[in-house]
């Protein structure tokens, strides 16, 4: 390691430590910026994309276990796992929507499965990280931005101000993801 | 004519030898002649002057006995008597003597005159004759005075006797004048007979000579003749002989003529031949005497060259050795330079030495402190480690409250008004989620720079202790290599030692290589004057053997 940086003195030191704890101790009660905008989605992050999907459809979230590949799936089904007793099939979002994955990031962390509501078995989507629960309404519809692959299943785009800055939250339809992802893929051959 | 040479000499010789017993037989009797001319002269003086002699000297006895007669009458006067015997017969016997032989000179000397060879000698018996007539009167008067005187000496007559005395004197000196011109008319007669013999001998000696010119003139021309005859064939010969003196050896001479000639002839062919082979072989010896002289010459050179190169070489060596002994003297003082040199180093070394030790020492008390950070700094770093642990689990903890949150939400927000109150405790716990997890955040940051300054320290005190471990190595190092120097310059001291003890056994080692180019280079200069000599002695052989090349080119053949 060749990093030459000394260590701060001891009282300066000190003081930036006081300024952090203090800084870590307010609560923050800000006012809550447009509460009636839109409906409630759930914003997750997929590299640097943030995607929404709708509270509606969401069961839950949990955090991401290890899946059981299942030959003859999509390619954006994982496999499937074991939750609550009962067998779920989980699917990458982000190989879903066509997002390449950052290769910076934290390729390591496996994620954050969210588990969608009226799909027999149970569909569990994974994104990389789940930041809030946000009512949000789309700004600018999916059709003005063309068909491509990353915009199949989204219906509009909200922005969103995130803690690094401004972003854009690409809102998702679930059902047709459900229905794209659980639909008997063609078997090979026939 | 084909007599041979050898019988016509032989009677050129024997006629010439018969001429010369002729002549010799003449001469020895015109020798005889003149001998007996002057056997009788000379006999016919002798025997006159005998007689004349025989006369006086009868005379004279007579005289001396008359004379003693004489004395003794006069001592008998004085009364004085000798002894004796009577002298008187004596002298009448001598006195009958000299007048027997007196007439017997005369008549000699008539004899004589009556012979003569000449007519001086005649004249001169003749004279003579006549003397003595006179000289014999004479006597017979002294004798008669003699006679008187005795008796008077008998009588003892003094005064008679000493009468008689100057009677007998004068008589006896006529009688002596009388002899003495006998006597030179004798040696007349001796002069004229010598003169006789003299004419004898010169009319024999004229004969003689005529006689020998005859013989000689017969005898050159029988010699002339004969000469004729031998020489002549031999002109030949000489021609032919001068021809082959003068280097001709190419002809052949006739062979015809007496036998002598003939065989001379074909002995000289014969000898020509000879001298042709002798000096055809003589030229080819001459010619390769020659080329070997040339080539001795050629090779003295070559050798007088090589010697001296090699007095060049030799002085060459013997300076070059000059120089390695300078060099080595030289050498000899820097290795004395170089060891006083080594011994300061030496000690300059140890000093160095001891200063290295020091610092070992200190680097020793550096690591040591440096083990002692480090044993802190792990510590530290196992604290940090508790501490990270702690950390993750409150990590975790938020993060699943923050799940637990957000499914809360979803809970409120499915049940719709009646979870309003829910989902503010939902935003509650999320928002309590969230500091924990920004805590969580803040803390293992600083948790990072803990870790990294300790990391750091951590690198500088292994970078500390490597540097110490780098520097006590160098003390090592430098140690390891202060204790090589001085090793080495210990043993650089020993081989300079070394160096300067075979330095001085090279000076002597050159100095006997010196001694011996010395005698090399006397050798050599021996041997160059010895080449010299040698070369000289070729120059000289080759002039030779041109010189008898030239004269061997005098035969043409």
């Amino acid at each position: 390691m060749t990093d030459e940086a000394p260590l701060p003195q001891s009282d300066r030191r000190a003081r930036i430590l006081d300024e952090r704890t203090r800084e870590l101790a307010r609560r923050r009660i800000g006012p809550r910026a447009a509460a009636a905008h839109g409906e409630a989605h759930l914003v997750c992050s997929l590299g640097r994309n943030h995607v929404g999907l709708p509270v509606a459809s969401v069961a839950g979230v949990l955090p991401a276990k290890p899946c059981t590949p299942v030959p003859g799936a999509p390619p954006a089904v994982l496999g499937v796992f074991g939750h609550e007793g009962r067998t779920a099939t989980a699917a990458d979002l982000a190989t879903a929507l066509g997002v390449a994955r950052a290769a910076n990031g934290d390729p390591g962390g496996a994620g954050v499965f969210v588990m969608l509501k009226g799909a027999d078995p149970r569909l569990a989507l994974r994104v990389d990280s789940v930041q809030t629960v946000e009512p949000l309404a789309a700004s600018e519809p999916a059709e003005a931005m063309g068909r491509d692959g990353g915009s199949a299943f989204a219906v509009g785009y909200a922005p969103l101000a995130t803690p690094s800055g401004p972003a854009i939250v690409t809102l998702l339809d679930a059902e047709r993801l459900v229905r794209s992802l659980l639909s008997p893929s063609p078997a090979p051959g026939a | 004519m084909s007599i041979s040479i050898a019988n016509r000499v032989l009677l050129g010789f024997a006629a010439v030898l018969a001429l010369m017993v002729v002549l010799a037989v003449y001469a020895l009797s015109q020798v005889a002649e003149v001998k007996d001319t002057n056997e009788v002269i000379v006999n016919r003086n002798v025997t006159m002057l005998r007689q004349l002699s025989a006369i006086q000297d009868l005379q004279n006895r007579a005289r001396a006995t008359r004379q003693t007669i004489a004395a003794q009458a006069l001592l008998r006067s004085l009364n004085r008597p000798a002894p004796g015997e009577d002298p008187v017969p004596a002298w009448r016997k001598d006195a009958l003597a000299a007048e027997a032989a007196m007439t017997q000179a005369i008549s000699t000397a008539e004899n004589l005159r009556d012979v003569a060879m000449t007519a001086d000698r005649a004249e001169a018996w003749r004279q003579i004759a006549t003397i003595l007539k006179d000289a014999d009167a004479e006597l017979r008067q002294l004798h008669a005075g003699s006679e008187r005187q005795i008796s008077a000496a008998q009588a003892n007559d003094v005064n008679g006797v000493t009468g008689a005395m100057q009677a007998i004197d004068a008589s006896h000196n006529a009688f002596g004048k009388l002899i003495s011109s006998a006597v030179d008319v004798m040696n007349a007669a001796i002069m004229a007979g010598q003169k006789r013999v003299n004419n004898v001998y010169e009319e024999s000696r004229t004969s003689v000579l005529v006689a020998l010119a005859i013989a000689g003139l017969l005898g050159i021309l029988i010699a002339f003749g004969i000469r004729r005859s031998i020489t002549q064939p031999l002109h030949a010969f000489m021609a032919f002989v001068e021809r082959v003196g003068e280097g001709d050896l190419g002809g052949r001479t006739a062979t015809t003529g007496p036998e002598e000639i003939a065989r001379l002839g074909v002995t000289l062919n014969q000898m020509v031949e000879g001298l042709r082979q002798l000096a055809r072989q003589s030229r080819e010896a001459t010619e390769n005497l020659n080329a070997s002289a040339a080539e001795i010459r050629a090779s003295t050179q070559e050798q007088a060259a090589s010697v001296e190169e090699q007095l060049a070489a030799v002085q060459e060596t013997a300076a070059t050795v000059d120089e390695i002994t300078h060099a080595g003297a030289q050498i000899g003082k820097r290795a004395q330079e170089v060891i006083a040199s080594a011994q300061a180093t030496a000690q300059t070394s140890n000093a160095g030495l001891v200063a290295v030790d020091e610092t070992a020492r200190a680097m020793d008390a550096i690591r040591e402190q440096a083990e002692a950070v480090a044993e802190n700094i792990v510590a530290l770093s196992e604290k940090t480690q508790a501490i990270e642990e702690i950390t993750t689990t409150v990590n975790d903890i938020s993060e699943r409250s923050h799940l637990l949150a957000l499914n809360a939400a979803i809970e409120a927000a499915g049940a719709g008004e009646s979870g309003q109150r829910f989902a503010v405790v939902a935003a509650e716990m999320k928002t309590l989620a969230d500091q924990a997890k920004e805590a969580t955040a803040q803390v293992r940051s600083i948790l990072g720079d803990i870790q990294r300054g300790i990391n750091a320290s951590v690198m500088l005190t292994e970078e500390a202790v490597k540097r110490v471990a780098a520097g006590k190595e160098r003390t090592d190092t430098t140690q390891r290599t202060i204790e090589e120097i001085t090793g080495r310059v210990q043993e650089s001291v020993q081989t300079f030692q070394q160096i300067v003890a075979s330095t001085n056994q090279q000076q002597l080692g050159i100095e006997q290589v010196m001694g011996a180019l010395q005698n090399i280079r006397q050798a050599s200069q021996q041997t160059a004057a010895g080449t010299r000599q040698l070369d000289s002695a070729a120059a000289n052989l080759s002039q030779l053997s041109q010189q008898l090349l030239t004269l061997a080119e005098r035969y043409r053949f």
